[in-house]
């Protein structure tokens, strides 16, 4: 180890974060060189200088300074909360969309088969409408029914 | 109280349970280290004290984001030197808004904590290295105060401060290097001046 080396190692010698080995080559290269020797002494009295400053104590009665702020503040026990009605309602707008997105599909796929039924294509119909639709047979069905059952009656009596 | 001998991830447990009391056994454990600290960086020590108990509210508020991992401590220190930082940068811009204005900032005193009655060389040779110290990069003093005055591994200080190891070790070197320089030449313009009026 040159001098150049050991003194670009001798403040991480001082933090004690050289391993064994780097450590001791360090040693014996300041066990040999004065002017090293001397960089080091300047690097401890420094050093010693800096850890005899003194710092303040914290004031009396400073933790129950900070516990009595903290006693002001409302407790936090339910800071999931709004993430989780954040989340559900992101989910609501999700299955909302997912819903009629499922209904748009339907009605094109009914808007097909009455199109090719009636010869006419039908491009686009509303849910509601395809709903009134098939109320609308529905009811046509039970008129029919109805119709067929009263007449029935009639032939038979 | 038995909770005092617990370490600080069962203290956190209990705390977010519900007992927020034992949150003042974590108070009484760091704040002595965590006012060191602060007090270093801006050398005011009313102000650090302020600093010190709005960082462990802060700490209070983010216990439910800590990873328990036995490293509170490097948790708590990345607090402080955020919020140490955030305190250094607002002087900063009112100072610089205080002069453009063209208004004359009157920096507080510097008030350290009042030292037990020392020879007047020793106080003059303390006060030098405090001068030479705050005259240093923000990032040497932090990397520097968390070694020397908070005896941290080069790891913890990575762990606060999120700095590579290496830079860390070249961040204390120079700051050492920076302080013996500039005391070293204080002291001969002391004793040149000391000599001059002698003659």
């Amino acid at each position: 180890m040159n001098c150049e080396k050991v003194r670009s190692r001798l403040s991480a010698y001082q933090d004690g974060e050289l391993t064994v080995s780097q450590s001791r080559e360090l040693e014996r290269h300041l066990g040999a060189c004065a002017a090293c020797q001397s960089e080091w002494e300047g690097y401890q009295t420094l050093v010693a200088g800096l850890r005899r400053l003194t710092a303040p104590a914290p004031i009396p009665g400073f933790s129950s300074r900070v516990m009595a702020s903290l006693r002001k503040q409302p407790e936090k026990r339910y800071r999931w909360l709004p993430s989780l009605a954040y989340s559900l309602a992101l989910l609501l707008i999700f299955i909302s969309g997912f819903m009629l997105e499922m209904s748009a599909n339907g009605q094109r796929q009914i808007g097909t088969a009455n199109g090719q039924a009636a010869a006419a294509p039908k491009t686009a119909m509303t849910f509601s409408a395809v709903l009134a639709e098939n109320q609308g047979l529905g009811l046509l069905a039970i008129q029919d029914s109805t119709l067929e059952l009263c007449s029935g009656g009639a032939h038979e009596k | 109280m038995a909770s005092e001998s617990l370490n600080d991830d069962e203290i956190i447990t209990a705390v977010l349970d519900g007992r927020r009391d034992d949150f003042e056994i974590l108070i009484n454990r760091y704040s002595g280290k965590i006012i060191k600290f602060i007090n270093s960086m801006i050398a005011d020590r009313d102000e650090a004290q302020s600093i010190a108990q709005d960082v462990f509210i802060k700490i209070f508020q983010n216990l439910p984001y800590y990873k328990k991992q036995n490293n509170f401590s490097a948790f708590i220190f990345k607090i402080a030197k955020n919020m140490t930082l955030n305190w250094l940068n607002r002087q900063k811009r009112t100072v610089f808004f205080s002069r453009l204005l063209g208004q004359e900032f009157s920096q507080p005193p510097f008030r350290q904590a009042p030292v037990q009655p020392v020879d007047p060389e020793q106080a003059e040779r303390d006060e030098k290295i405090n001068q030479n110290l705050r005259s240093l990069p923000e990032e040497q003093r932090i990397a520097l105060i968390l070694k020397i005055y908070l005896e941290f591994s080069y790891k913890q200080i990575q762990e606060i401060s999120g700095w590579s190891i290496s830079k860390i070790e070249t961040l204390i070197s120079r700051a050492k290097s920076r302080l013996k320089k500039n005391i070293a030449m204080q002291e001969k313009n002391s004793d040149f001046v000391y000599h001059a009026r002698k003659k």
